[in-house]
């Protein structure tokens, strides 16, 4: 009937209205949330490209180049000298010395002279000098008159004026105050000679100086002084007393002499020989001759980098070197070669004046055509370049590497010189570096020293090695533990127990970092050194016995799937573990003696009961004679029975063979092979086997049968083939080592892996399930074979949470390791990561410098590896989604 | 309660230094005066630097706050390094240093305020190397400190050592020491390993009492740190010299010079050379140069400065020392 059909028209509503009709408040609150919401998403994601942009500004200067400019040339007369003038700091005077060894003191703007000081001795003794030698960075000036050699060092003296007494050759400050710089002599020494002496150095040791001459003859002369340390005054200096260098044959064509740090001595002969000599307490012995380059090229000029360690010397065909004495570190009474370090330059015009920075390793190096180049020397690299026109007489650096001076014919040009970060290069960052003093290439981070000298050792690659051994330290420790935990909590606990055992274990991540590094630390590492043979038992005993009870259970009668939601079963478990723990305590000590223990041997020869062997070439142990070594013999049996001593020196290397190493390592990891890999392959096709009561006790019969049997194979396979566990995965005991981390570590990330795993375990379809139930799976089946692999990209994405959170852990890591840059995958030494290193190093570092920027670089690999892992576990999860989200 | 702690600590630190040595107090030039009060001392002192110092910085902050309640004091002490950075961007008054500045960080300071930093010398220290109680070892040569600690040595066990006891023999030589921050590592580094690098197996502690700590309960351990940390639980080598002769580790062998560790304990300060010091800053330093001052470095287990130093420093600072 019409009115009926009205009604209902009006009653219902619109079928393609999809829109909330609301009064207009609601609409309101909707758009401004919408707004509101947006604006907070996309603020996190301005934050974080923020971050990143703030990483890159901080960290790409590093690879901006350096550059010089160079002033409007000074025309003076006074300018040629064979010595490089002594700059002060500002680049505001100079001072230039004359033939005479004295010293005029002149402005740099436009040469005009302030002071000039003759040389002490020309003073007192009346007698004419000729100077021999100047050293721009220790001020050090050495002369000799016809029957003196004579030693000063001139220092500079900076003093801040106000207006009224400032000198007019004061340099003007803002503020209207002035500083004055004045040269002043200290130091003076001098000895008697008798002869013409063509170089000269000399350098301050600890506890005395050393003056070395060398004579037309090419003979050397040594002197020493003996300097007071006493720290409240009072002592002075001694006279120099001469040393012996009678024994030490001449070197031919003899040129320069350098004194070196560690008591060397290096006599440069001019087609390219030295002549090393080791200087002691009252004499000087030759230690090495030999040849730095081929002799067709002649030495034009030489100096030493800041830590008078290495030896910078040219050519006149442009070849630049460097040189430096190293020492094998694994013998004492090694007494070093010479080792060629980077070469600055391999050709070019012939350099006519080399002079090295006070502050950092880098050279200025002049030639005959007028360019001059500053030249990183750690790294070979040209930091900057300019040309003067015409040939170069010296150059001279400003003390703060910030400017030169380069003299020429005509007269001199002040230049400016931005160094950059030339330390670090992809090359220094990432591949292995020859460093002064060393006799090989290697990977070493060592950022800073206390002193100016100190060379800046900054590879990355300890630190991502560090890095990854941590992250996967705690990994294998936490994975296994979170994983099936989470699938136990969440298909067979029962919602009551489960709701009490989830929010325990998410407490555990509550945690401060800070807490568990330091319960690491303080507690789990003296623990773990004090019982080391415990733990490692316990890792093999416990999960053994706890495997070896649930395969009994097999045999009892029931339905499995009563027992499974049970809160008592937990308890048995927690039972049999302490029982496992309780085992361990009990056999590790007998095991450790049986493979690790020292045998009678063994015993003898470290307690030195032993006699010589027929041939009188070596040593062979016998039963001890006296009572003395009888009492050794038995005191060092006894200390290595004790508990865990025997595993500590087999690990140390003190005593025996790879063997049982190697037997310890493989055979449970073949065990455990065996029981995953070997039986559901082998038994798959057999129902009767895999389905009977006795399977899991013969699995983990045979299992352990044949990870002994495969276990001692591999033993005496790789025994015999000399490859040894302790040069790899194993070796010297350390108390912070990477299992405290590991076990750490791995407590830390669990909570983590567990919480997102039970999630994506909990987020199966039930459907799936009870389809699999129904179908007459039991439980076990079920959770293996249908929920697992729904859920394996949940379970795989909290991994690589896990990860992400391991890799970036600091307090435990800065705690619980010893922060030693070490790239060795032994798993008891430590380790030094990358956030460990920020923390550790950022406060000293100076806001701009390298080492800052470098800090800033290790966030940025730390963000990239971050990144990368977050985004494959991103892209694994939404792939497997799409492909889940059809169930 | 904080100053009751504080004087309960000095009371027991006198007492602990008092068992060492028969008076201390004989350390003290007579001629260093007592401290005298001034008017009108307010404000706070941000101390940032040594971990060495640290003790000896709450000392004097303490001493600083019985005379004048009003003034507040935050001390940090993450190591020396820290104390360059943080004086250049004027975030302490005092930087306290266990080396002396490095040129670099002396031109950061120069580039940022125009002058250079003043040194003071407010103590004297003996850098000790440290070995478990039970060590057999007594002492060791200059050469063998630095075989064990620099790359240019091998691993060393206790029997290249010369130790015979068989307990010790063959194990190797566990290394403590300070990171990089430290100016004990970077003082350590020079002086007694002749500038060459640490072995990377050296244990990065992250402070002088850590290093103690950690070193007393190693029994295979060896670690250096500042001669005021010592407890029972180590006890501190003598160093042979390069001269064969033995050097014990205390005062008469810090002043003249003949043990090869000893060092001066420095404070930095931000002094303007052309304006005078505020009276808070003032007071502080006069402190430190007053027989209560060097009064606390001796309670801190480190040596006092004469009264020739104390009047150096003083008039370097452009104060006139009154004694």
């Amino acid at each position: 009937m019409p009115p009926t059909r009205d009604v209902e028209l009006e009653a219902a509503p619109p079928a393609d209205d999809r829109t909330l009709r609301g009064s207009a408040r609601v609409q309101a609150a909707d758009r401004a949330a919408a707004v509101i919401i947006s604006a907070g998403g996309l603020s996190v994601i301005a934050a974080v490209v923020g971050i990143c942009f703030y990483l890159v500004y901080v960290t790409v200067p590093l690879l901006a180049p350096g550059g010089a400019d160079a002033g409007e040339p000074i025309a003076a007369d006074f300018a040629v000298s064979d010595h490089a003038p002594l700059l002060d700091e500002y680049l505001h005077t100079a001072a230039w010395i004359g033939e005479d060894a004295s010293i005029e003191h002149r402005l740099l703007s436009d040469g005009v002279i302030i002071g000039s000081s003759p040389f002490p001795f020309a003073q007192e003794d009346g007698e004419t000098f000729r100077t021999i030698a100047a050293d721009p960075v220790s001020g050090f000036l050495v002369a000799q008159s016809d029957s003196t050699l004579a030693w000063a060092s001139a220092r500079y003296r900076y003093s801040i004026v106000t207006g009224e007494n400032a000198p007019s050759h004061a340099e003007r400050l803002p503020d209207d105050r002035f500083r004055v710089s004045e040269l002043e002599y200290e130091t003076v020494g001098s000895a008697a000679i008798d002869r013409a002496i063509v170089d000269a150095d000399v350098i301050d040791g600890r506890r005395r100086r050393v003056i070395a001459a060398i004579d037309e003859a090419g003979e050397l002369l040594l002197w020493s002084v003996r300097k007071s340390r006493s720290l409240i005054g009072g002592g002075g200096e001694q006279d120099a007393v001469a040393l012996d260098t009678a024994a030490i044959e001449a070197l031919d064509n003899a040129a320069r002499v350098i004194l070196l740090a560690d008591n060397q001595c290096v006599v440069l002969g001019g087609d390219g020989t030295f002549l090393r000599i080791a200087i002691g307490r009252a004499d000087a012995v030759e230690t090495e001759r030999g040849r730095l380059w081929d002799g067709s090229e002649q030495l034009s000029a030489a100096t030493t980098l800041i830590g008078d360690r290495t030896i910078v010397a040219a050519t006149d065909a442009g070849t630049i070197g460097s040189w430096w004495v190293g020492f094998d570190p694994l013998d004492p009474e090694d007494p070093g070669r010479m080792v060629s370090g980077p070469a600055l330059s391999r050709s070019g015009d012939s350099v006519t004046s080399l002079t090295t920075s006070h502050r950092e390793r880098v050279v200025l190096v002049g030639d005959a055509s007028g360019g001059v180049r500053v030249l990183h020397a750690s790294s070979g690299k040209q930091v900057a370049a300019i040309d003067v026109g015409t040939s170069v007489q010296t150059v001279a650096v400003a003390p703060k590497t910030d400017g030169f001076v380069v003299a020429t014919q005509d007269g001199y040009t002040v230049g400016s010189v931005r160094l950059g970060h030339p330390d670090v290069t992809p090359r220094s960052l990432f591949s292995p570096m020859l460093f002064e003093g060393q006799l090989q290439t290697q990977y070493v981070y060592q950022a800073s020293g206390a002193t100016d000298a100190a060379e800046p050792k900054l590879s990355l690659v300890p630190l991502i090695f560090g890095t990854i051994k941590a992250t996967v330290a705690s990994m294998l420790f936490a994975l296994q533990f979170s994983v099936l935990a989470a699938i136990y909590t969440s298909e067979f606990l029962s919602k009551r127990v489960r709701g009490v055992v989830k929010p325990m274990i998410e407490t555990m991540a509550s945690l401060p970092s800070v807490v568990l590094g330091f319960v690491a630390a303080m507690v789990v590492a003296p623990f773990v050194a004090e019982h080391l043979s415990v733990v490692l038992a316990s890792f093999v005993v416990v999960p053994l016995l706890v495997l070896v009870i649930s395969g009994l259970s097999g045999f009892r009668a029931g339905s499995s799937n009563e027992t499974h939601g049970s809160a008592a079963l937990p308890m048995y478990v927690v039972l049999v573990a302490a029982a496992g723990i309780g085992l361990s305590i009990a056999l590790a000590n007998a095991f450790e003696l049986v493979l690790f223990g020292p045998d009678r041997a063994d015993v003898l020869t470290l307690a030195v009961s032993v006699e010589p062997t027929a041939d009188g070439l070596g040593t062979s142990p016998v039963e001890p004679a006296t009572d003395e070594t009888r009492a050794r013999v038995d005191d060092l049996a006894e200390e290595f029975a004790q508990p865990s001593v025997a595993v500590k020196n087999w690990l140390s290397g003190v005593y025996g063979a790879a063997g049982p190493g190697w037997f310890a390592l493989i055979a449970p990891a073949m065990a455990v092979l065996c029981i995953l890999v070997v039986w559901p392959l082998a038994t798959a096709r057999s129902s009767r086997i895999r389905d009977a009561a006795w399977e899991p006790i013969a699995r983990i019969a045979t299992s352990c049968m044949f990870g002994i049997v495969a276990g001692g194979l591999a033993a005496v396979l790789l025994a015999s083939a000399d490859i040894d566990p302790r040069e790899s995965i194993v070796g010297a005991f350390t108390q912070r080592n990477t299992l405290v981390i590991g076990i750490v570590m791995g407590f830390a990330i669990i909570p983590i892996i567990y919480t997102i795993s039970d999630d994506a375990i909990q987020s199966v379809p039930a459907s799936l399930r009870a389809a699999s139930l129904g179908a007459g799976a039991t439980r076990w089946q079920t959770t293996v074979r249908v929920v697992l692999p729904v859920a394996a990209s949940g379970i795989f994405s909290a991994s690589m949470l896990g990860l992400g959170r391991a890799v970036g852990e600091t307090m435990i890591v800065l705690m619980a390791t010893g922060n030693t840059p070490i790239m060795d995958w032994n798993v008891f030494e430590g380790l030094r990561t990358l956030s460990a290193n920020i923390a550790v190093e950022l406060p000293e570092a100076e806001r701009g410098g390298t080492h800052y920027r470098l800090l800033f670089l290790c966030g940025v690999v730390l963000f990239v590896m971050t990144f990368v892992v977050n985004t494959t576990a991103e892209i694994v999860r939404q792939r497997f989604r799409k492909r889940n989200s059809m169930l | 309660m904080k100053r009751l702690a504080a004087i309960a600590s000095l009371a027991v630190a006198a007492l602990c230094h008092g068992a060492q040595s028969s008076d201390p107090t004989d350390l003290l030039d007579p001629e260093l005066a007592p401290y005298k009060p001034a008017r009108g001392v307010a404000g706070s002192v941000k101390s940032v630097g040594s971990d060495t110092m640290n003790n000896l910085m709450t000392f004097w902050a303490e001493s600083l706050q019985r005379f004048y309640p009003g003034v507040s004091v935050e001390i940090t002490g993450k190591g020396s390094s820290t104390a360059p950075p943080a004086l250049t961007e004027g975030q302490a008054s005092f930087g306290p240093m266990s080396r002396q500045m490095k040129s670099k960080e002396v031109d950061s300071f120069e580039a940022e305020w125009g002058y250079k930093p003043t040194l003071l010398k407010t103590g004297i220290d003996c850098l000790a190397v440290y070995v478990h109680k039970d060590c057999p070892l007594h002492e060791i040569s200059v050469d063998q400190v630095r075989q064990v600690f620099s790359v240019d040595g091998p691993d060393m066990t206790w029997g290249d050592l010369g130790v015979d006891d068989p307990a010790y023999k063959f194990q190797r030589i566990v290394l403590y020491g300070r990171n990089s921050a430290s100016g004990t590592y970077g003082y350590f580094k020079q002086q007694a390993l002749g500038d060459s690098d640490y072995k990377s197996s050296v244990k990065e502690q992250p402070g002088s009492s850590s290093v103690v700590q950690a070193v007393g309960t190693d029994r295979f351990s060896m670690g250096y740190s500042g001669l005021g940390f010592r407890t029972q639980e180590v006890k501190a080598l003598s160093i042979v010299d390069e001269f064969g002769e033995a050097v014990e580790p205390n005062a008469g062998t810090a002043f003249d010079g003949s043990y090869p560790y000893a060092r001066f304990l420095y404070v930095y300060i931000n002094k303007d050379p052309n304006r005078a010091l505020d009276p808070l800053r003032e007071q502080f330093v006069r402190l430190i140069f007053s027989r209560e001052g060097q009064e606390a470095v001796l309670k801190d287990g480190y040596f006092p400065i004469n009264a020739y130093i104390a009047r150096q420093q003083l008039e370097q600072l452009g104060l006139n020392p009154a004694f």
